[in-house]
């Protein structure tokens, strides 16, 4: 008797109203946990009576005074941010899809070695990658005769060292499930290797590449521990700002200026989704036939 | 439209051969099918011929030219993949129109080439659905179309239909050949479905172990296997073992199990030969009837049977190794196992298989 078993009768209850107010409770619930941070922090950054050092929310009294009063080096530090990120979603692609060919389609004998190679910055703890990439600034200034701390190039180094095998992982996952007959079909219809690339290959992988450089300018982004090593006074990303101002005052233009940024990677996320299409990942992904 | 030319063409992987020296050729317009069992090196052949794969040796020719040389995408031919390849990203008219796009025909044209195809294909509705929106069956016609779609000179398919439900399987072959002979296309097939090649093909290549064993037509293989192999693969038949006795005018006479038996085919005495007898050439007799004069016999008893619709299947134990087995007419009433029988065949009934 199925409908006996625990199971199913849970499922019966589940559709009575009382189940159904008790499901939809659980789903609101669990939505609001993953989101409270965001909705606390956008919703304290328009309250007028906060004072320095506290969050408070809901708000009491509502202005957007806070908004007219973010300093100029936050401004600053979010263009950094932004554009460590770009760099590092650029050149993790540049660099992650080659090298993602490299390790699904060649037949090198020590592939298996140069994969973890690639995965290593992923297993490294990233605060010893920022010491590490700090000894290496002073060294190449050293070196250079240069005062490499605190400069872009330190930074961008080290980002797109950290977000590449992002690019690499998502590329790679999508390449090993790709079949390799759809660019023999090319081939067999009059499509030249180059040809065959444009057509098919990179329009099927496209999924995996926007995935990748999503995660590469994300962990860019939010990233601390890197680059508060190789950050300098008047010259910080905007996590490590925050990082800081909190460590000494607490200023709630912080909350505005984040909810700037939420608001910002909100939209991207929409564009991106909107460029890739979820269908188009669907389609790709599905194997159903009717 | 060309014919297509294998010339000791082989393939070996490292040290193994997947594809012995192999000569075959294909006419204009003919339709032949590569047949054997898993692994005998069809899927090899048919990729060499397609230039995804380099011959150890030899040359291959599309009509006249030499195209052993040439990469895939130079050689001009259409295929159809086992399931489908269809580019999942694209429409089913996009699909269509890859290799006209390819090579670079204004659109006016492409776009009357696809809808012709369509309507060749039955399924004028579909042009703007994507793959997955489609049965097997709808995408297996489309990917055959694709393949077609820039009048290539030489058609290629490997195992297309082998994804299908055997009903479907049926109707797609009828399908496939009529499409087929519309266009007149220059066609190899892969298949390891016998049925399949006889349905389908102008001409059968039976292989074996990276070997050609017998290239004929349908008719030809089945009647006239010239390997054991391909009589045992092609069809039901029974294996006998056999020494000639002595030479006729055009028989010999050959001793089966002790008796007396002729073969239609002149040759030495003393020699040990297989002779291969199909089911259906076999007559059942009660012991104590009459045969045709002329046919060979053997007396013996019914060891078992088994029906299978439109036959029912006996075996006779004549005193051999194994059972003979032969097919018997539903409409008489069937001998029970263990009756004394009689079973006979005509001399040109049996086929002498070398050794
Ligand atoms: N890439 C390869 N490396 C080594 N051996 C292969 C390779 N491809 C095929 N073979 C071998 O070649 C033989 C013929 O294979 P194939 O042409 O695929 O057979 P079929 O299509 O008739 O089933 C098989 O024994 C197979 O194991
Ligand atoms: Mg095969």
């Amino acid at each position: 008797m199925i409908s006996k078993s625990p199971f199913k009768r849970l499922w019966w209850r589940l559709e009575t109203p009382v189940g159904q107010t008790l499901l939809w409770s659980i789903v609101v619930f669990a939505y609001l946990f993953l989101h409270a941070p965001t909705i606390i922090v956008m919703g304290a950054s328009l309250n007028a009576s906060s004072q320095y050092g506290a969050i408070s929310f809901p708000p009491t009294t509502f202005t957007l005074a806070r908004y007219w009063e973010i300093p100029a080096s936050q401004f600053h530090s979010i263009l950094l941010s932004l554009k460590l990120a770009f760099l590092s979603a650029t050149v993790g692609v540049l660099l992650g899809v080659p090298a993602a060919f490299g390790l699904v389609r060649s037949k090198l004998p020590g592939k298996g070695l140069l994969a973890a190679i690639f995965r290593a910055p992923l297993q490294i703890p990233t605060v010893v990658i920022g010491i590490t990439f700090l000894q290496l600034v002073y060294a190449v200034g050293d070196a250079l005769d240069l005062d490499l701390s605190g400069s872009f190039v330190g930074l961008a180094v080290a980002h797109c060292f950290v977000a590449t095998p992002y690019v690499v992982g998502a590329v790679t996952a999508i390449l090993q499930r790709f079949d390799g007959r759809l660019e023999e079909a090319a081939a067999s219809l009059g499509a030249t290797p180059l040809r065959t690339f444009r057509r098919v290959t990179l329009p099927l992988i496209m999924p995996g590449l926007y995935a990748g450089a999503l995660y590469a300018f994300m962990v860019s982004f939010g990233d601390v521990p890197i680059s508060i090593f190789l950050s300098a006074p008047g010259y910080m990303t905007y996590p490590v700002e925050i990082f800081m101002g909190l460590e000494q005052n607490f200023s709630p233009t912080i909350l505005a200026s984040a909810t700037l940024v939420i608001l910002f990677c909100f939209a991207l996320m929409l564009f991106v989704q909107r460029v890739v299409g979820l269908e188009t990942l669907l389609r790709i992904g599905g194997t159903g036939r009717r | 439209m060309a014919s297509v030319t294998l010339r000791g063409v082989s393939k070996s992987y490292g040290d193994v051969a997947a594809l012995e020296p192999l000569d075959l050729e294909i006419k204009q317009g003919e339709f032949v099918t590569l047949l054997g069992p898993s692994g005998c090196g069809k899927t090899t052949t048919l990729r060499l011929i397609a230039g995804f794969l380099k011959p150890s040796q030899g040359r291959i020719l599309f009509g006249g030219d030499d195209v052993t040389e040439l990469p895939p995408h130079r050689r001009e031919f259409g295929m159809v993949f086992q399931d489908y390849a269809l580019f999942p990203h694209m429409t089913i008219g996009e699909n269509i129109a890859f290799g006209l796009v390819e090579r670079g025909r204004p659109k006016a044209e492409i776009d009357a080439r696809v809808r012709e195809l369509l309507q060749l294909i039955q399924l004028k509705d579909v042009e703007k659905r994507y793959p997955t929106e489609l049965s097997g069956g709808q995408q297996q016609r489309v990917a055959v179309a694709r393949a077609v779609a820039h009048s290539p000179q030489v058609l290629l398919m490997d195992e297309p239909l082998g994804a299908l439900d055997l009903k479907l399987r049926e109707s797609m072959q009828y399908e496939i050949r009529s499409i087929q002979q519309r266009i007149g296309i220059t066609t190899v097939y892969v298949t390891h479905d016998q049925t399949e090649a006889m349905n389908m093909s102008d001409r059968i290549a039976v292989m074996n172990k990276g070997r050609l064993e017998q290239i004929g037509s349908g008719v030809d293989i089945y009647q006239r296997p010239s390997t054991r192999f391909v009589a045992d693969f092609i069809g039901q038949i029974n294996l006998v073992s056999a020494i000639t006795a002595g030479p006729g005018l055009e028989t010999s006479s050959v001793t089966i199990a002790g008796r007396n038996a002729r073969i239609a085919k002149t040759m030495m005495p003393g020699l040990p030969i297989t002779i291969g007898i199909r089911p259906e050439q076999i007559a059942l007799r009660r012991a104590d009837e009459s045969i045709a004069s002329g046919d060979n016999a053997l007396p013996g008893k019914v060891a078992s049977r088994q029906f299978s619709g439109n036959v029912m299947k006996i075996w006779v134990d004549v005193g051999l190794q194994e059972p003979i087995m032969l097919d018997f007419p539903p409409r008489a009433a069937p001998p029970e196992p263990g009756d004394a029988v009689a079973i006979s065949w005509p001399v040109d009934g049996a086929v002498v298989l070398p050794e």
